[in-house]
């Protein structure tokens, strides 16, 4: 027994030597070494309200939405431009003023381009009856009587000379020319050329003939230019509309401004609102069971949208229930109130607590 | 961060050898993986010293049969073998006997009363050889059994104590928990390596204990019957 005690005990240690070393210490796991994760703690609010901004943009402090693009100019081929397609480009942007302005001065020099009819009238007032048949059998007669009867007379007359004449330059010619009585008056009003007078070049020329037959003509003939025709249209480059443009570097949000909240004396206003047309329940001994809980969508205009619904409070005893039916009169009552407009978004929809005990 | 806290329990926790973890153990943890690891030498030397003495035993029957079996008187024999210490059929041989040469020498009548005496002899010899062999077998059988509920006894108060540990340390980081189970599992792996071998030799040395019974018992019969048949002729002499 004695050996195999020995021996066993030998076993034992040397077992126990082998085991130390052999199972010794396992290596131990490689765990790779892992970045700290950064976590932060952020308010609800972080997320349920957002400012504008873009998407994919950085973090700004100040919000911005992506910067408007400015829209590119059409290439000239397509769109037919002067000054690109012609060799000989006009000056665009300076005739169109000059010409409106000129429409005045330019008869001017057109007056003696006609000279045929200015003779007519010139011996008409003058009591020279001897030159007039020589050159017109038909005026001469007129000039005489016209002054002061013969007006029904002459006009047939002179009528199909104008007339003709209009027709041989062109039929525009009539329209621009009765806008224009008389010359002070045409200066100011190049704007309102269009075509609303065109009916009545007929009375006017009746009516007006006598007095200056020649001037009038003369400035229906200077008045059209065909050339002139882009000249009358409205050049003015087209300015204005649209939304406003941003310019700055779009900053990290969302597509439109949310969240944001009424200032304390917004929220006071709304209580004074509310607080004029509630009666609360007096009387009452315990008045901390009585607060009720009001939720209620307003409209842009202050106005309520829908009943309000009570959220909490008014149930149990009869005087919980007279505590509920106050609150809800009161926010009927007082119904349309006046928020700021622009913080619509908060205030859409507002929940009132009702608490007697705050008010003794 | 974590695997910071990680190198940093690993560093505080030293070390994870089989002796660093045996010293972190607590008291009652280190009681009972050194009292399992007695267990352990005190089975490991019953069981080789179990092999080598029915080793032993075994090669003095057959050297005895093939004695007894040589045509050899049992009178020379007898005379050899009770000048020594014998064990097993010799020790059965030398009771059986002695008895007889007793009942001899002092002129025993009954062959009945003899007969009987003899087996007697023979069957307290038997028992006390079959007692020497068997003795010890029931260590073996009570370690492999026990160890295993030992050292899970010590894995149970380990865990129990590393857990109170964390508990205190407000830390829950698998660097924390680890040393305290793998000191406490070392209990139960103790006690696992004491009973595995007991319970597999426990079989075994029953088995051959069973054995040399049997063969010790036929020897006896044998024996008896011989004697009883001596004795009819002696008597029958006279």
């Amino acid at each position: 027994m004695k050996s195999g005690l020995v021996v066993s005990s030998i076993l034992h240690a040397a077992a126990l030597t082998w085991g130390l070393w052999a199972l010794g210490a396992p290596e131990p796991m490689e765990v790779a070494a892992v970045d700290s994760l950064p976590v932060e703690l952020v308010p609800l609010e972080a997320y349920s309200q957002s400012v504008i901004g873009a998407e994919d943009a950085p973090v700004a402090d100040t919000p911005a939405p992506e910067p408007t693009e400015a829209s590119e100019s059409e290439p000239a081929e397509n769109v037919g431009d002067n000054t690109v397609d012609l060799p000989t480009p006009p000056t665009p942007t300076e005739r169109p003023k000059a010409t409106e302005q000129a429409a005045a001065p330019a008869p001017a020099p057109a007056e003696p381009a006609p000279p045929e009819p200015a003779p007519e009238p010139e011996p008409a007032p003058t009591p020279e009856a001897v030159p007039l048949p020589e050159p017109d059998p038909q005026p001469a007669a007129e000039p005489e009587p016209a002054p002061q009867q013969a007006e029904p007379e002459p006009e047939p007359q002179p009528q199909p000379d104008p007339i003709e004449q209009a027709i041989a330059t062109a039929e525009p010619q009539p329209e621009p020319g009765p806008a224009t009585p008389p010359e002070p008056q045409n200066v100011p009003v190049p704007t309102a050329r269009p075509e609303p007078p065109a009916p009545r070049p007929a009375e006017m020329q009746q009516a007006e003939r006598p007095r200056e037959p020649a001037t009038q003509t003369a400035q229906q003939e200077s008045e059209f230019d065909p050339d002139k025709i882009a000249a009358l249209l409205n050049k003015e480059k087209s300015a204005g509309g649209g939304a406003q443009s941003s310019q700055r570097q779009a900053a990290l949000g969302g597509e439109r401004t949310t969240g944001g909240r009424l200032s304390q004396s917004e929220l006071d206003a709304l209580r004074g609102q509310v607080s004029r047309c509630w009666s609360p329940p007096a009387g009452v001994s315990e008045a901390g069971s009585l607060r009720v809980s009001i939720r209620m969508q307003l409209d842009p205009s202050g106005g309520l949208e829908g009943r309000p619904v009570l959220v909490d409070g008014g149930g149990g005893t009869p005087i919980e229930r007279a505590a509920s039916e106050a609150a809800l009169r009161a926010v009927i009552r007082c119904a349309p109130y006046q928020l700021p407009a622009e913080k619509y978004d908060t205030w859409s929809e507002v929940i009132l607590n009702f608490d007697p005990q705050e008010m003794f | 961060m974590d695997g910071q806290i990680a190198q940093e329990a690993l560093h505080a926790a030293g070390s994870v050898s089989l002796w660093d973890l045996f010293w972190q153990a607590g008291f009652i943890v280190k009681l009972v993986m050194i009292g399992l690891l007695a267990a352990s030498i005190w089975s490991w030397a019953i069981i080789i010293d179990k092999i080598l003495r029915y080793g032993s035993f075994r090669r003095q029957l057959n050297k005895f049969e093939s004695h007894f079996w040589s045509g050899q008187s049992l009178e020379e024999l007898y005379h050899t073998l009770s000048e020594r210490r014998t064990t097993g059929m010799g020790a059965l041989f030398v009771a059986a006997m002695r008895e007889w040469k007793k009942s001899f020498e002092k002129g025993a009548r009954s062959p009945i009363g003899l007969q009987a005496r003899i087996e007697k002899a023979m069957d307290v010899t038997l028992a006390r050889e079959m007692d020497s062999l068997e003795s010890r077998l029931g260590y073996l059988a009570t370690i492999g059994s026990a160890a295993p509920f030992v050292g899970l006894f010590g894995t149970v108060i380990g865990i129990m104590t590393s857990f109170q540990a964390i508990a205190g340390s407000q830390q829950t980081s698998l660097a924390v928990v680890a040393p305290g189970i793998a000191e406490a599992l070392l209990a139960t792996a103790i006690g696992l390596v004491a009973a595995i071998p007991a319970v597999v030799a426990y079989n075994k040395l029953s088995a051959d204990v069973g054995k040399l019974g049997m063969r010790l018992e036929a020897f006896a019969d044998e024996f008896s019957a011989i004697l009883s048949r001596q004795i009819d002729e002696k008597l029958g002499q006279r």
